[in-house]
């Protein structure tokens, strides 16, 4: 019985953290209108393919960053700088 | 099957594809210099066309099979065949498709699931193809009209309207490699209905200036309307020009053309490599599974299932696609130029002219898969894809070749 309630309060802990990420990592498009022309804004479109080809909406100045590539362009910002990503 | 208008609209599907309307809208950054390009590549296309659709030559439904078989041996034949319609089939299919499911989402519903719609369009290729070629062919005869229509409609409107001028500019001149694939924008008319009844040479090269001339309206148009710069850099140089041209109207016109042109692509494509898999299999070039019209649909059934796993799989999303779709053309101008080398041979006996000429189409088309693959920026993994996709195609019919002299 101890080990499922500790096994349950692992898992509300784990949710809440997760929860508490996702609204720190989320950003709506208003939000981001709104950061938009900030010299420490940095967007990178993570499309790649026809995701990216087939698509006519692209953020202007968006930079174009594989997610693949991660360890690559991670290096190239620094931590002072906020990046948002978009997929789709 | 009496009206040429149902066995134009396989190569006029094909060019009319979304493939087609970026590789133009790009040429046409070029300014008064892709009209250039665009003339000589159709000058390639019917010189092809006017060797391979010779009336001399065999139009029965085995046409080209029989032809390759005869003048370069049946395990070249069946490797040509099966390497080019096959890879061209899945790949360019997938790619189409998810284009068509982007511009049905980011056009007409925002909320409607992009992969959701090219499912759809490719079950409704299925079930056309499924209920038999007659059916195959009414969808492919409305899917290249509507496209060719209001690609016909964008042009008019874009006429009558007013451009906001643009900044002085000066033309982009197209990379090699961009100027070679021009050839690319005309392929298709080797998949005329090899019917009895099908089209004449003559019907298919009017097919061809019409296309030229379309295309070469297209990109004029488009140049007036877009800087040149961003028509030579876009991947959708067709929808900035339709927006530019009409606005919101502009961009449901070309969704229009880019959703009917992949319909009509795959269709076309679906259409060909049916009748290519039966061809091969009368000869015995390739295993029969079933009998009758169930083959055909057997075929079908395979293609669908295996484009729908390449979409499930993410490949549309990943830059090897492009490589693959390019090796899959440059097979496509490969199976050209040994079919117009047959042509020539077959031809030497009754018609000598032919075979002069013939050599030189063959060579030309040689020359064209040589110089692409050459000015490729990945030329080694597409040289690797094409030898990988000969070597599988010629092992696969070469032992099957042995079963059926051993064992059927």
């Amino acid at each position: 019985m101890k080990r499922l309630v500790l096994l349950m309060m692992f898992g509300l802990l784990i949710s809440a953290v997760s929860g508490l990420a996702g609204d720190d990592l989320r950003i709506d498009k208003d939000g981001l209108k709104a950061m938009l022309g900030s010299p420490e804004l940095v967007v990178l479109d993570v499309r790649t393919g026809r995701d990216w080809s087939s698509s006519e909406f692209k953020i202007k100045g968006a930079v174009r960053a594989a997610a693949r590539d991660f360890a690559t362009w991670s290096q190239t910002h620094t931590p002072d700088q906020t990046l948002v990503l978009y997929c789709a | 099957m009496k009206l040429p208008i149902l066995a134009l609209s396989v190569p006029l599907g094909i060019m009319l594809s979304p493939e087609s309307l970026v590789r133009l809208g790009n040429l046409a950054g070029g300014g008064s210099f892709s009209h250039l390009l665009l003339a000589l590549a159709a000058l390639v296309a019917a010189l092809g066309a006017g060797l391979i659709l010779h009336p001399g030559l065999s139009s029965r439904g085995e046409g080209a099979t029989l032809l390759l078989s005869r003048e370069l041996g049946s395990v070249p034949a069946a490797t040509l065949l099966l390497s080019s319609r096959i890879s061209v089939t899945l790949l360019a299919a997938t790619a189409v498709l998810v284009t068509a499911g982007y511009a049905f989402n980011e056009i007409f519903l925002y909320w409607f699931p992009n992969f959701g719609f090219a499912f759809l369009l490719l079950f409704l290729v299925l079930a056309a193809n499924l209920a038999g070629e007659r059916w195959a062919l009414r969808l492919q005869v409305l899917a290249a009209l509507l496209a060719l229509s209001c690609l016909c409609i964008l042009l008019f409107l874009g006429v009558l309207a007013e451009g906001a001028p643009l900044e002085a500019q000066s033309p982009i001149n197209p990379s090699p490699h961009l100027a070679l694939g021009a050839v690319l924008l005309f392929l298709g008319y080797d998949l005329v209905s090899p019917a009895e009844n099908g089209p004449s040479r003559g019907a298919v090269l009017v097919l061809l200036g019409l296309v030229l001339l379309l295309f070469s309206c297209w990109a004029g148009i488009s140049a007036h309307f877009v800087a040149w710069s961003s028509l030579a850099d876009s991947t959708i140089p067709h929808i900035l020009a339709a927006k530019r041209m009409l606005g919101q109207p502009g961009r449901y016109l070309i969704g229009t053309v880019v959703i009917c042109g992949a319909v009509a692509m795959v269709n076309g494509l679906f259409i060909a490599t049916t009748r290519t898999w039966l061809a091969l299999s009368a000869q015995q070039l390739v295993p029969r599974f079933f009998q009758g019209r169930n083959q055909g649909r057997f075929y079908c059934l395979l293609s669908a299932l295996v484009i729908g796993v390449l979409m499930m799989s993410g490949l549309a999303g990943e830059e090897e696609l492009e490589l693959y779709l390019r090796g899959a053309l440059l097979l496509w101008l490969l199976k050209l130029g040994a079919h117009s080398l047959a042509a020539s041979r077959h031809l030497r006996g009754s018609h000598a002219g032919v075979f002069a000429s013939g050599m030189v189409v063959s060579c030309l088309f040689f020359g064209i898969v040589f110089g692409l693959l050459f000015t490729d920026p990945n030329r080694v993994q597409l040289t690797g894809f094409i030898l990988l996709t000969l070597a599988g195609t010629a092992g696969f019919s070469w032992s099957w070749q042995q079963v059926v002299k051993r064992y059927l």
